[in-house]
């Protein structure tokens, strides 16, 4: 009997199978993959504006075909819907597409300027809710436009246009701006968010602009130039950029590429306050000699050291003016710093923390290293009497 | 060839413990400290487990069905067999509708839950009815898988670069939750779960092999949580690790290796579904083994009717995800583990000891 | 002596092959085509005919037998014997002239090695018995003896080595072939079927060898031998899940290639299973899973194909299974051309009609390479059917279809044992000094 039971298990199996028509089946052909979405200020105040690129497989090549040399349009559907909140306008797109809209490809979150400024609250918990999304997108402010305008502007060398934005944050940059930073950031104590920003410039084209504060789920600001640099090397990331130095009485100046920064950071309590001790150590290399100096010269390099570290410590100093009394965002983690050395001081001053975060000073020591300077010593084409040794 | 040999006992109690935990996390309410509290629970675990193994040795010939006629007597005795009985299937609803649920959510949205344990459930009838070597040889099998795998998600996470121990500070900085979460928490679940062994441990092995077998896995069980906790921690840091309804499941959806492995939940899942499909065939089989002490039948055939009433409990259980979860962590505690997993054994034991000592 | 021709040719019928010489006062009976006629006429008629004085040590056949039964007189001329009725004996006796037309010792043609011996075993049971002795001299070889069939009257031996062999194993296997009970048993997989532990099992439990050196070495190693007449092919028992992953050359090739190839095979096997299932359950039910630039290559080729993915794993599965067999079955001159054809319709008509993808058909192919990979022929058909089991759970379910799926088969293969022992091990039991030959192919030891 119980043989006979056995056997029909399959049976049983073979029916639920043709019954169900296999509720969770979707062919790729069903799918809409959205690759990027952008949220801007809806036109009528409090709503939002939704723009979603969606992947067009066919136009990338069916079988049997080579693949067109010249795909001079981004092989994606643009979808444009407003709404309420971000879900209404999903919901609207939805009703606009032939396929189901998945979201586990979007790689990029794109917010405009003005929607970011407004608060960030209402668009994140949408992200975080639906399993389909992922923690890795990466969280990007468009500054100066709206975040149509930025995702619409071709790109070279890329088909997609979020393989951009997602290049810069996690290879040229290496800043923590994915949505799962965001979260941890926003719920330790004592620290702020951030995220990368881009902006067009005037050609036209999409540039990383700077680095964008928020405080208390709200744009603040922007973190631009050098000072991008610094942060951006203060959190971990790769520093982008280079810095001018002039050596005193010298002509001319000098582009130092800093290629990575050590920071080892304290703070102690003294007498109740906290005070915070900031040590850099920052390597670079001499990528543009437009002074005489040879540099083949140790003493030479020693007084670019000096040099470099006292416009490093500069930099951080306007970094932090600007972070602690324009912005008021404590984004790099002080109060974190004491959150994790000494919980139970931060138990007490945590509630007026964001009060005495624009208060604290810093103390700078800044040691730059100059590894290299390229190739060459001095520059090729001046002669040699006039090189300064 | 009767019995199971050590390493067997070994694979299916580690499997059982690891069974539901690799799918919550251990001890999320502890948040940056939880891999404390699963460090103290293996603890209090292994204690707990060995307490079993002595009450195993005090009548080395019966199970469970037969330690309760003797402690209380065969009326009194053949009632809390009946309630275990009970006890024991509502534990494998609760894990089947745990498997349901977390299949609903990361691999099959639309299925209804009800196919789903369905057939899961068909799967632990088939595996119960083989019988309790051909469960060990299974849990042979798999053991070897799951070590893997979870080398795996080791390497993966640490590969991808999502790993940051600064989340892991400030270490200890409050003591109360680390302990509320161990005790009752974490100490009743897995560990106390593992007290279905006790419906038909006479079957498997004598008590000192039992005793060895036990300390052995709750050790790995505990080492193997205590890394996980550290990895999610890590990777996802403590406040989303506490309101996550399955963190190492959010843990894993970072794992991004060259861009080219990524999103790789479903496979997750499924790793999952050894340790679940374990600890729910372990139930049934403990449900089925008191019924057949009791009424002297076969345990196979008692494998059917059993089934269909895990899976009804699983079905009817709770409406919906968050109120599952909440009985488990709050109310199950109470009412179920604690009173008949660790209360009753202790006083079983403690009333058997008396009445040797007064004999 | 009339008497005698007059009931054989009454038993027999008058065949045209059963003749009767006269020789001296003696009468030959004998089959033409199974005895040996000029052995015949050298070792019997002429001391017959010569000789004055007649008597059974007059002939000069090795092998003689005296015998008064006449049923075994029958069966003896059947089986190629000369039988010499002597005037005034009572007793019959019968030469053993036999000369079978056979094959002679053959290449293999299933299991081939590329640097092992070239010998397979034919389809008669003494010459098969004899290539097996010439590889072990072992004086621990023992045979037994059954005969099945009233009409086929087949031998069946089983062989073992005494004291290597477990006695239980040689006990079990006897018993089991004391009960079989076969009116006609043409073939080994008869006897195979009858003395199996579970004849309907999905998995192959006993092992089919064409190769004198596989029995040998099997031997060797404790396991028993099923040798049976008119059938080229010998069974080997006990037969684990592992071992249909060894193939001959592993002895005949160094300790690292054999190693490497051992564990290139299980990976390939294992795809073999779980590819188109894999393919299927990541492309319509976990899309998320794979890289975004390969999603959106395989949608593109999909878009143009009108099946679901399941569908057209299913038909492309059934066409190389198709193919499979009917490159088997035809006559060898046809294998070029159809392997022409399928590659022409296959590969490139069906992709650009837009019937089937692209990427289903790598799958299909690498699949099929990787089931051809298969040591064992029996298991091939275990994969095949599991894998089209699969394909229609991950069809249904996804990849929790295919946790499910393997997880059944994984109760059901703890079930199973060939010859009273379990299937899985060493695995499961788990018996740590028979892992290690498991995972690696063993250097062997240094003398």
């Amino acid at each position: 009997m119980l043989r006979t039971l056995a056997l029909l298990v399959p049976v049983w199996l073979l029916i639920a199978w043709i019954c169900t028509g296999c509720w969770d089946r979707r062919e790729i052909v069903d799918v809409a993959i959205v690759m990027i979405t952008g949220v801007d200020e809806g036109q009528k105040p409090g709503t939002y504006r939704v723009h979603a690129h969606v992947a067009e497989p066919i136009q990338l090549g069916g079988p049997g075909e080579a693949g067109s040399a010249q795909t001079k349009k981004e092989p994606v559907t643009h979808l444009v819907t407003e709404g309420r909140n971000i879900d209404e306008a999903r919901a609207k797109a939805e009703r606009m597409l032939s396929r189901d809209i998945i979201t586990s490809h979007r790689r990029v979150y794109l917010i405009g300027e003005s929607a970011a400024r407004k608060g960030m609250k209402d668009i994140l918990d949408q992200i975080s809710r639906n399993p389909m999304n992922r923690l890795s997108t990466l969280l990007v402010i468009a500054e100066n436009t709206k975040a149509e305008k930025l995702m619409d502007t071709k790109v070279p060398l890329e088909t997609f246009d979020v393989e951009l934005f997602r290049e810069f944050g996690l290879r040229k940059m290496r800043l923590p701006t994915s949505i799962k930073d965001y979260f941890i950031a926003a719920t330790t104590p004592g620290q702020q968010p951030l995220a990368a920003s881009f902006a067009k410039s005037k050609e036209n084209k999409i540039m990383m602009s700077g680095i964008a504060i928020f405080r208390d789920h709200k744009l603040e600001g922007f973190i631009k130039g050098k000072e991008a640099i610094a942060l951006s090397g203060m959190l971990g990331g790769k520093m982008g950029g280079s810095i001018t130095i002039r050596i005193p009485q010298v002509k001319g100046d000098l582009s130092i590429h800093l290629d990575r920064l050590q920071l080892r950071r304290n703070v102690t309590i003294l007498k109740g306050e906290p005070e915070f001790t900031f040590e850099v150590r920052a390597f670079g290399r001499v990528l543009d000699n437009r002074t005489n100096l040879d540099l083949s010269n140790p003493s030479i390099i020693q007084k670019i050291n000096k040099a470099s570290s006292e416009e490093l410590e500069h930099t951080f100093k306007s970094l932090f003016h600007r972070l602690q009394k324009q912005f008021r965002a404590d984004t790099t983690g002080m109060g974190t710093m004491i959150y994790k050395k000494h919980p139970g001081y931060w138990k007490r001053i945590e509630k007026d923390w964001p009060q005495m975060y624009p208060d604290q000073t810093i103390k700078w020591q800044v040691r730059t290293e100059i590894t290299g300077v390229g190739s060459i010593g001095a520059p090729l084409f001046i002669p040699d009497n006039e090189v300064e040794k | 060839m009767k019995g199971l040999s050590s390493w067997q006992l070994y694979s299916l109690l580690l499997l059982f413990l690891l069974g539901t935990s690799v799918v919550f996390g251990i001890a999320s309410s502890a948040k940056q400290d939880a891999w404390i509290t699963a460090f103290i629970s293996t603890f209090l675990g292994a204690a707990l487990l060995w307490l079993y193994s002595k009450l195993y040795a005090s009548h080395a010939d019966l199970n469970w069905s037969g330690l309760l006629m003797k402690s209380f007597g065969q009326l009194i005795g053949s009632v809390l067999c009946l309630i275990y009985v009970f006890i024991f299937i509502y534990s494998a609803g609760r894990d089947l509708r745990d498997i349901g649920e977390l299949t609903n959510t990361f691999l099959l949205p639309k299925t209804p839950i009800g196919v789903t344990m369905v057939l899961f459930q068909m799967l632990v009838s088939y595996t119960c009815f083989a019988g309790v070597e051909r469960m060990g040889r299974l849990a042979e099998l798999n053991i070897p898988i799951v070590f893997v795998i979870f080398l795996l998600e080791v390497i993966l996470l640490v590969a991808s670069g999502t790993i940051h121990l600064s989340l892991l500070t400030p270490i200890a900085a409050e003591w109360k939750p680390i302990l509320t979460a161990a005790f009752p928490g974490n100490f009743t679940v897995p560990y106390s779960e593992a007290f279905a062994f006790a419906a038909f441990w006479s079957k498997m092995k004598p008590p000192g092999g039992f005793r060895k077998a036990a300390i052995r896995s709750c050790a790995t069980a505990g080492f193997i949580f205590i890394v996980l906790d550290i990895l999610a921690i890590g990777s996802i840091g403590p406040e989303l690790f506490s309101r996550s309804f399955f963190p190492l499941m959010t843990t894993f959806h970072l794992v991004n290796i060259a861009d080219f492995i990524q999103n790789i939940d479903p496979f997750i899942v499924t790793a999952f579904l050894i340790g679940v499909l374990f600890k729910i065939t372990i139930f049934t089989y403990a449900a089925c083994s008191m019924i057949s002490d009791l009424w002297k039948v076969n345990a196979g055939s008692a494998v059917i009717p059993v089934s269909v009433i895990v899976f009804l409990f699983a079905f009817y259980m709770t409406e919906s995800l968050s109120s599952h979860l909440f009985t488990g962590h709050e109310w199950a505690v109470w009412v179920v583990f604690m009173p008949f997993f660790v209360i009753s054994p202790f006083l079983s034991l403690f009333v058997i000891k008396l009445k040797q000592w007064l004999a | 002596m009339e008497q005698f021709a007059e009931e054989l040719k009454r038993t027999l019928g008058s065949m045209p092959d059963l003749i009767f010489r006269s020789a001296g006062s003696s009468l030959i009976v004998y089959m033409a085509g199974l005895a040996d006629q000029q052995r015949i006429e050298r070792e019997i008629v002429d001391p017959l005919t010569d000789n004055k004085h007649t008597g059974p040590s007059v002939i000069t056949t090795p092998s003689v037998q005296l015998t008064d039964s006449y049923q075994q007189t029958v069966q003896s001329i059947l089986s190629g014997m000369a039988a010499v009725a002597m005037r005034g004996q009572d007793q019959v006796l019968l030469a053993n002239v036999a000369a079978y037309p056979d094959r002679g010792v053959p290449e293999p043609h299933v299991e081939t090695s590329i640097l092992g011996p070239q010998e397979a075993f034919s389809e008669n049971l003494d010459t098969n018995v004899a290539l097996i002795r010439r590889i072990t001299k072992s004086e621990k070889l023992r045979m037994k003896v059954w005969h099945y069939g009233s009409v086929a009257h087949t031998e069946v031996r089983l062989l073992y080595f005494d004291q290597v062999a477990q006695d239980e194993l040689v006990q079990e296997m006897s018993q089991r072939l004391d009960r079989v009970h076969l009116e006609d048993a043409f073939g080994s997989n008869y006897i195979a079927e009858s003395i199996k532990d579970r004849p309907l099992s999905l998995f192959p439990t006993v092992q089919k060898t064409e190769r004198p050196d596989v029995v040998a070495n099997a031997l060797m190693k404790g396991k028993v031998a099923v040798a049976v007449n008119n059938t080229p092919i010998v069974l080997l028992f006990p037969f684990t899940f592992w071992n249909a992953f060894e193939t001959v050359e592993d002895i005949y090739l160094s300790y690292s290639s054999a190693t490497f190839l051992r564990w290139i095979r299980s990976v390939f096997i294992l795809s073999a299973l779980l590819l188109p299932s894999l393919y299927v359950a990541i492309t319509t039910f976990h899309n998320e899973m794979l890289p975004t630039n390969l999603l959106l290559s395989i949608a593109a080729s999909r878009e143009a194909s009108p099946f679901p993915a399941f569908v057209e794993a299913f038909i492309m599965e059934s066409i190389f299974e198709a193919m499979r067999e009917a490159i088997v079955r035809m006559p060898r001159v046809l294998v070029q051309a159809v392997s022409v054809v399928g590659a022409l319709v296959i590969g490139q008509a069906i992709v650009q009609a837009g019937i089937v993808s692209i990427p289903m058909i790598i799958v299909v192919s690498i699949t099929g390479i990787a089931s051809l990979m298969i040591p064992h022929y029996e298991t091939t058909f275990a994969i095949r059917i599991l894998r089209i089991l699969l394909l229609l759970m991950a069809g249904g379910f996804g990849f929790f279809g295919i946790a499910l799926g393997l997880f059944f088969t994984q109760v059901y293969l703890t079930g199973l044992r060939s010859a009273g022992m379990p299937y899985l091990a060493p695995v499961a039991p788990m018996l740590w000094k028979m892992l290690k030959k498991l995972i690696i192919r063993q250097p062997f030891e240094r003398s």
